[in-house]
C-alpha cells in the first residue's frame, strides 16, 4: 500500500442521529454510518455506491468535515482533523474541496463567474495582485470561455454552472475533490462532457477524487477502486474491475443485476429482479 | 412479491402487436416566450398499438413531457395553441370537449409519473383515493363494490397485504411501493392506454427493475398500449419494443428498439448512445456531443441538431429534414443523410474520435 501517498485517510466513521423526544428527552440514536474506513491516495479516484439512504452522502458530510463524527478519525494529507473547528479547520479545507449534485443552490446568484470563483481565494486570504489571471485560467481549465467572467450563473445552462462549480472547487488547489453525484442532474450529453472535465482535470493536474453515486455506470467509467455501501455498512470494496466483473457480496451482485440493460439483446434482469 | 410470468420479457422485440390505440399526426404545442410563440412540440406524429410499450427518448427541453401531457389536454390552460390530430377510439383528443377528455384521461388513458407524492394526497388513505378514480368515471360499484376493486387492483399490482394497505397513508409506503400505488390509479378503470413519464426516475436502481417488471407484467395482463418517457436509454433497452427520439420538440427517429440500438441513423441517436458510459465495456473517454441542448424559441434554423452534429453541411441549416424510411420497414429518420446510416455512423465515430 503506497501509504506515504495517502491524502485523504477516514478511520472507523460512525455517525448516529439522535432525534429529540418530548420534553428534551433523547430517544436512542439511529445509525447511519457505522465503521466506514476509506483511503483516498494522491490521483486516483474512489467511488462509494449505493442506493438511497445507505449513509455514502453521510459519510462525504462527515469526511468533508461538514457534519461532526459521532467516532472515528478524519485526516487530510498527515494531518488529523476531526477536532478542528472553524479557524483552526479552515487552512486544512483548502486540501479537500467538494461539488455537489446541485449547481443551482451552490452558487450565490447575485455574485458573477469570476466573484465565484475568486471568492474561496479571498474567503482564505490566498488573493494576491495575479489572482485574477488564475481566475482566467481556471475558467478555461474547465471549458468556459473568459467572456463567461462577468456573468452570472442564472444565464448559465446546467452543465456549464456544475463546470463553474469545478472551477470554484480548484481555485485552493485542493488534493481532493469530494464530489457527491456530480453529474446526477445532468442530461446525457452534458454528463459525459462533464466526466471528461474529471478526467483531464486528474490527468493534467494529478488530483484524487472521492466520488459519490448511486450510478453504477458512471462509477464503472471513472473510479480505480470502489467501495458498496448498504445501511450504513461498506459490504464489499476492491478495485473497481474486480467489484464489478467478480462481485463477492449478494449485494453488490443484486445491485449490478438491476442495472437496466445497454442493449436490448441483454435484457432479462427486469423479469428475475421482480420475485 | 408476484412472479412474472416468463412471456413479460419478450422473445423478439417484434411482437405481435394488434390495432392501433392512438394514432398522432402532426402535434403541434406552441407556448408564449418574450420573443414570440415557440413551439416546444412541431409536427410530431406517431401512433401506439394494443400491447406495445413505445418509448420516448431525448434531453430535458426535448418536448417529450409536453407532447404527452397534450394527448390528454393538460396544457390547453397554458398553450398559445395545440395543433394537429391525436386520434383515439374515433374522438380527436386536440379538439375534444373538456367533458370527452375528462372521460379519457384516468379512465381510458391512465397516467403514471415520476413522483407519486406529488399525485397522491399526503391526507388521505390510498384506498379512498383509488376509489375516488372509480367514483369520477362513473362506476356504478357501492362503497362495498369499490373496496373490493381498490383491494383487487392493489394486489395486481404487487402491494402485499393489500386489504390492510388500503388504509395506509402515501407516507407510510415506500418509494417503490407508493409507484405501485401510481400505477394502481392508472389501472382503476381498465385503461386502453397507460403513459408513464420518467415512472422510474426517482427510484433505486433495484426499485426501478421492479417497477419496469410490473408495467410489463400489466402490459400482459390487461394487453394495453405503454407510453414510456425517459432520459435513460437502458430503461428503453430493457422496456420498450419501439424507440421515438425526440430533439428540439421533433421527431429525429423512430425505429424497432433492437434496430435503434444495433444501427441507429441519426447522428443525435448515434451521439446520445455514445456519450452513455455502460457497464459491460469500459472506454477510455465517453463521447460527449458537443454544445448545448436548444432553448425553447432558439432552435437552429434547417435541422435542430445542425450545430451539434459532426456530419452537418451547408443543406443542414438551410432544409429541415422530415421523418423518412430508412430501410427495414419502420424504420424512420429526419436527417438529410438517413439514405447512409452506415456511412453516417462511421463519419460521425471520424470525426468525434
Amino acid at each position: 500500500m503506497r501509504v506515504e501517498n495517502v491524502v485523504l485517510e477516514a478511520q472507523d466513521l460512525e455517525k448516529t442521529y439522535v432525534p429529540k423526544g418530548s420534553l428534551g428527552l433523547r430517544k436512542a440514536g439511529v445509525p447511519a454510518v457505522r465503521g466506514v474506513s476509506l483511503q483516498v491516495h494522491a490521483g486516483e479516484t474512489v467511488a462509494l455506491v449505493g442506493e438511497s439512504g445507505c449513509g455514502k452522502s453521510t459519510t462525504a458530510r462527515m469526511v468533508a468535515r461538514l457534519t461532526d463524527v459521532t467516532r472515528g478519525r478524519i485526516v487530510y494529507d498527515g494531518v488529523d482533523v476531526t477536532d478542528l473547528r472553524h479557524a483552526k479547520m479552515r487552512p486544512h479545507r483548502r486540501t479537500v474541496q467538494m461539488v455537489f449534485q446541485d449547481s443551482w443552490s451552490a452558487l450565490d446568484p447575485r455574485m458573477t463567474c469570476a466573484e465565484l470563483i475568486a471568492e474561496p481565494l479571498r474567503v482564505q486570504g490566498a488573493w494576491r495582485k495575479e489572482s485574477p489571471q488564475l481566475v482566467d485560467e481556471l475558467l478555461d481549465r474547465v471549458g468556459l470561455a473568459a467572456l463567461y467572467a462577468d456573468r452570472r450563473p442564472e444565464t448559465l445552462s446546467g452543465g456549464q454552472r456544475q463546470r463553474l462549480c469545478i472551477a470554484r472547487a480548484l481555485a485552493l488547489h485542493p488534493k481532493v475533490l469530494l464530489l457527491d453525484e456530480p453529474v446526477s442532474a445532468l442530461d446525457a450529453s452534458i454528463q459525459a462532457q462533464i466526466l471528461g472535465v474529471f478526467q483531464d482535470l486528474q490527468r493534467d493536474l494529478g488530483i484524487a477524487y472521492l466520488f459519490i453515486s448511486h450510478d453504477l455506470a458512471v462509477v464503472r467509467h471513472l473510479a480505480d477502486r470502489v467501495l458498496v455501501m448498504n445501511a450504513g455498512l461498506v459490504l464489499e470494496e476492491g478495485p473497481a474491475d474486480a467489484v464489478f466483473q467478480n462481485p463477492q457480496h449478494e449485494y453488490t451482485r443484486a445491485l449490478l443485476a438491476a442495472v437496466p440493460a445497454s442493449h436490448p439483446s441483454r435484457r432479462h434482469r427486469t423479469g428475475q429482479l421482480a420475485s | 412479491m408476484h412472479p412474472v410470468p416468463a412471456q413479460s420479457v419478450p422473445a423478439q422485440s417484434t411482437r405481435d402487436t394488434g390495432d392501433v390505440l392512438l394514432d398522432v399526426r402532426d402535434l403541434t404545442v406552441g407556448f408564449r416566450t418574450p420573443d414570440g410563440v415557440a413551439n416546444a412540440v412541431d409536427g410530431l406524429s406517431f401512433t401506439l398499438r394494443r400491447g406495445e410499450v413505445l418509448g420516448f427518448a431525448g434531453e430535458s427541453g426535448s418536448g417529450k413531457s409536453v407532447a404527452l401531457a397534450s394527448l390528454l389536454g393538460l396544457t390547453r390552460g397554458d398553450a398559445a395553441h395545440i395543433g394537429g390530430q391525436v386520434r383515439f377510439d374515433g374522438l380527436d383528443l386536440v379538439t375534444a370537449s373538456e367533458a370527452e377528455l375528462r372521460a379519457v384521461r384516468g379512465a381510458r388513458i391512465g397516467m403514471v409519473f415520476q413522483n407519486p407524492m406529488t399525485s397522491l394526497n399526503p391526507v388521505r388513505r390510498i384506498g379512498a383515493q383509488l376509489g375516488d378514480a372509480l367514483r369520477l368515471h362513473g362506476s356504478r360499484l357501492d362503497r362495498k363494490g369499490r373496496r373490493a376493486r381498490v383491494v383487487e387492483v392493489l394486489d395486481r399490482v404487487g402491494i402485499p397485504d393489500a386489504a390492510r394497505r388500503a388504509d395506509s397513508y402515501p407516507h407510510e409506503l415506500s418509494g417503490g411501493q407508493q409507484q405501485r400505488v401510481g400505477i394502481a390509479l392508472a389501472l382503476m378503470n381498465d385503461p386502453d392506454v397507460i403513459i408513464a413519464d420518467e415512472p422510474t426516475t426517482a427510484l433505486d436502481v433495484t426499485v426501478q427493475a421492479q417497477i419496469l417488471a410490473e408495467l410489463l407484467r400489466v402490459r400482459d395482463e390487461f394487453g394495453v398500449g405503454v407510453i414510456i418517457v425517459t432520459h435513460d436509454l437502458g430503461v428503453l433497452a430493457e422496456v420498450a419494443d419501439r424507440v421515438l427520439v425526440m430533439y428540439a420538440g421533433r421527431a429525429a427517429e423512430l425505429a424497432d428498439v433492437a434496430e435503434l440500438f444495433d444501427s441507429p441513423a441519426h447522428p443525435y441517436t448515434l451521439g446520445l448512445r455514445r456519450s452513455l458510459p455502460e457497464m459491460g465495456q469500459r472506454v477510455e473517454r465517453l463521447t460527449a456531443i458537443g454544445g448545448q441542448p436548444p432553448v425553447l424559441g432558439h432552435r437552429a434554423s434547417g435541422c435542430a441538431f445542425h450545430p451539434r452534429c459532426p456530419r452537418a453541411e451547408d443543406r443542414c441549416s438551410a432544409d429541415q429534414p422530415v421523418m423518412l424510411a430508412v430501410g427495414r420497414a419502420g424504420h424512420l429518420s429526419a436527417c438529410h443523410f438517413r439514405e447512409n446510416p452506415a456511412g453516417v455512423r462511421e463519419q460521425v465515430e471520424e470525426v468525434t474520435r
